[in-house]
């Protein structure tokens, strides 16, 4: 049931191989000649000003929480559209949408709770 | 498939030894490491851990329980991770730090 | 061919969906509903508190009164994912109790403090529903479920004074260990499942019975995990680290919840899933090895640290450690009475703890340092009336007669004794002996012990609230009463099976 991964390791190996020999090759024996128009930033790049891994302002961590927590709910909808068509079938389609009409309008409130209390405020 | 190459054929038992390391280096993190954040890294490892073995089992007995109950471990770390980092937010703001070893106002 | 087969699924989805009987969750679902609710109340500017308060008690009662309609037959539903039966009723009425007393003895706690945000009560409903889906589950899945939404409004709960250290402390220490302890559950429930091939107590029974659990080292190692998770959420030695911190710091009314009600539910959950196994010969060794161990570990650690603790809520904290060793004693027993014991001794449990919590909620309102046994001295002579009804509580937890709490550990330790397990009744007789001795220290200190002058702590500006009054003289009509006429409650219990 488990597909062989042995050629895959196989061709992994010999990717990062080649890669890594064709890399190491260049830096080793390629010529080197550096001036200043060549490290300049190219065309309209721009010079970088701050370090971009810099910390983030806090007041963004609530809307980032609040985004994934109903980013995940998603994963209760995929299996639900998933087998909407066989609960269709069987007789059972105005059920099915209820039931996610029902999760939805939960989901919904505490949406609501999260916008009057002004959480999804970005100043 | 030739022979030679038979010692790569992947079955459940390596999945779910495959879990139980990664469940392991999380109960190492949780132990050894002393920043709630990591802490609570690692406690994340073990959940995925599970969800690993989970799927494992599920898919060994053809049956979709076990995925559908990795649904659920993945919505509940979701809404713990989301009270995690809170509570660690307002620890912070108040002792301007996330060191486990430090945070010991509760002593008896 | 294709035809047939959606055929199948067809009928088969009718069947499940016919399994559907919301009347068997009714109060799972009122009690989340209105959890709902009060959360969009909360956005209410004024008095939300209060009104929440109010619509808690009446949610959780109209939820207690909804368990009644189930009946006393076993019913399962939602293609065997819940099992409704009296024990699961019994469960659902004392999770409304526990939940009517903490608002009882929250409002003005938390008015006071000025943590008074409408959104904990939301909370406290969100928390007793998932006590209730965890001891109404009859499938792993459905108990996961349960216990997260019970810890993930512990959490809040427990850290809900922001600006109070000790309380964000105390919910941080408490989610991490939490969430640790669910980890290794979850663990053991794949290997269950890897095991037996579904997460239904049912099907696990059954597998069990046909391959005996030696032969099977999945659902072994499954059960053991289970078993430990669980021992971390009832707090059994050596998994009770994170209980005196969490217990120390967090708001007092939560602490009071806390104590009680998930240590119930994980109690109930371990009972409910290990009678699975009640039948299987031959029974594992091991695993009554370690149930054993974790009682016995659980009563003297407990004591023993309890012992020299100064701070009161600490002390508490080590007795309710012990305390739950007295009911793994009963669940250790596997004997027939051990069902009817140890829901007798939660009932007892309630009322003593919810009670004592209640007197010191009072006490601690205006003080904002801890509370430590050397603030109580010379109580009686200020405060005669919560001294008297302090001593009670005490002395009920102590287990001295005709208190409830005496009754509660006759019951369990007959449970025991009629397993044969001799020792173990021993050893729990002697530690409710030493428990004695800490209660025993806090009446001393306030019945013989002058007055401390310049303490920081005024005992005079004591009052009490209606609400708390209310909490505080039902539980003690109940310890007297009950410890008095315990036979009819105890009937009642014995009819409960799993």
């Amino acid at each position: 049931m488990f597909h062989s991964f042995g050629p895959i390791l196989m061709q992994l190996v010999l990717a990062i191989g080649f890669a890594g020999a064709i890399v190491a090759l260049t830096a080793i024996i390629g010529p080197k000649k550096i001036n200043p128009v060549k490290m300049d930033s190219y065309e309209c790049g721009v010079d970088p000003f701050a370090d971009a891994r810099g910390a983030f302002h806090v007041k963004f961590f609530l809307v980032a929480v609040l985004f994934i927590l109903f980013d995940v709910e998603a994963i209760f909808v995929i299996p639900w559209a998933g087998s909407f068509l066989a609960f269709k079938k069987a007789g059972l389609g105005l059920f099915i949408y209820l039931e996610m009409a029902f999760f939805m309008a939960i989901l919904l409130a505490g949406y609501y709770y999260i916008l009057k209390k002004g959480a999804l405020k970005w100043e | 498939m030739p022979e030679s190459l038979h010692i790569f054929q992947i079955t459940e038992t390596h999945y779910i030894v495959l879990s139980v390391i990664l469940f392991c280096i999380g109960t190492a993190g949780v132990l050894i490491r002393r920043n709630a954040l990591v802490i609570f890294l690692c406690i994340e490892i073990m959940l995925n851990a599970v969800n690993l073995a989970l799927v494992t089992f599920s898919r060994h007995m053809d049956q979709n329980r076990g995925e559908v109950f990795v649904f659920f471990v993945m919505a509940v770390a979701a809404a713990e991770s989301a009270i995690g980092l809170s509570l660690l937010i307002v620890l912070h703001r108040q002792k301007k730090t996330v060191d486990v070893d430090e945070i010991n106002t509760l002593k008896g | 061919m294709t035809e047939i087969m959606t055929d199948t699924i067809s009928t088969n989805l009718q069947t499940i969906i016919s399994t559907m009987r919301l009347g068997l969750l009714a109060p799972h679902l009122i009690v989340s509903m209105g959890g709902i609710l009060l959360m969009l109340v909360s956005l209410l500017k004024k008095a939300a508190f209060k009104i929440n308060a109010f619509l808690a008690i009446v949610v959780l009662g109209i939820a207690s009164v909804c368990a009644l309609n189930t009946g006393s037959d076993p019913q399962t539903g939602f293609n065997g994912m819940i099992k409704s039966d009296m024990f699961s009723n019994v469960f659902i009425w004392i999770y409304c109790a526990t939940g009517i007393f903490t608002v009882l003895i929250s409002h003005k706690y938390m008015e006071r403090r000025k943590i008074n945000v409408p959104e904990y009560y939301s909370l406290l409903l969100f928390a007793v529903s998932g006590l209730m889906f965890m001891t109404s589950a009859s499938d792993l899945m459905i108990l996961f479920v349960g216990l997260e939404i019970l810890s993930v409004s512990l959490f809040v709960m427990a850290g809900i004074d922001i600006h109070d250290l000790r309380s964000t402390e105390a919910g941080l220490k408490y989610f991490l260990m939490s969430v640790f302890a669910s980890a290794f559950l979850l663990f053991g429930i794949a290997f269950v499942y890897g095991a037996t091939g579904s997460t239904e107590y049912s099907a696990i029974k059954d597998f069990a019975l046909s391959n005996s659990f030696g032969r099977s080292p999945y659902l072994y190692a499954g059960v053991l995990l289970v078993l430990g998770g669980m021992a971390f959420k009832i707090s059994a030695v050596p998994f009770h680290m994170w209980t005196p911190d969490v217990y120390q710091g967090a708001p007092l009314p939560v602490t009071a919840f806390l104590s009680t009600a998930p240590k119930i539910a994980s109690f109930g959950f371990l009972f409910k899933f290990m009678a699975q196994f009640q039948n299987v010969q031959p029974y594992p060794d091991l695993l009554e090895d370690i149930v054993i161990s974790l009682a016995v570990l659980s009563m003297i650690v407990g004591n023993l640290l309890a012992l020299n603790q100064e701070d009161l809520k600490r002390m508490l904290a080590y007795s309710s450690i012990t305390h739950m060793g007295y009911v793994m004693t009963a669940f250790a027993s596997r004997s027939d009475t051990a069902i009817s014991a140890a829901l007798f001794y939660f009932a007892a449990y309630i009322f003593m703890n919810i009670g004592i919590f209640a007197v010191i909620a009072v006490i601690s309102e205006n003080n904002d340092k801890n509370l430590t046994l050397e603030n109580f001295r010379g109580m009686a002579q200020k405060k005669p009336a919560m001294a008297f009804l302090f001593m009670i509580f005490l002395f009920s937890l102590a287990g001295i007669p005709p208190l409830i709490g005496f009754a509660a550990k006759f019951f369990v330790f007959s449970a025991v004794i009629q397993s044969g397990l001799y020792g173990l009744a021993v050893i729990g007789i002697l530690n409710s002996a030493v428990s004695a001795y800490y209660y025993l220290r806090v009446v001393i200190n306030m019945y013989l012990k002058a007055p401390e002058q310049d303490s920081g702590f005024d005992l005079n500006a004591i009052k009490y609230g209606m609400a708390e009054m209310l909490a505080i003289t039902s539980c003690i009509a109940a310890i007297i009463i009950l410890g008095l006429q315990p036979t009819s409650l105890i009937h009642f219990f014995e009819k409960i099976a799993l």
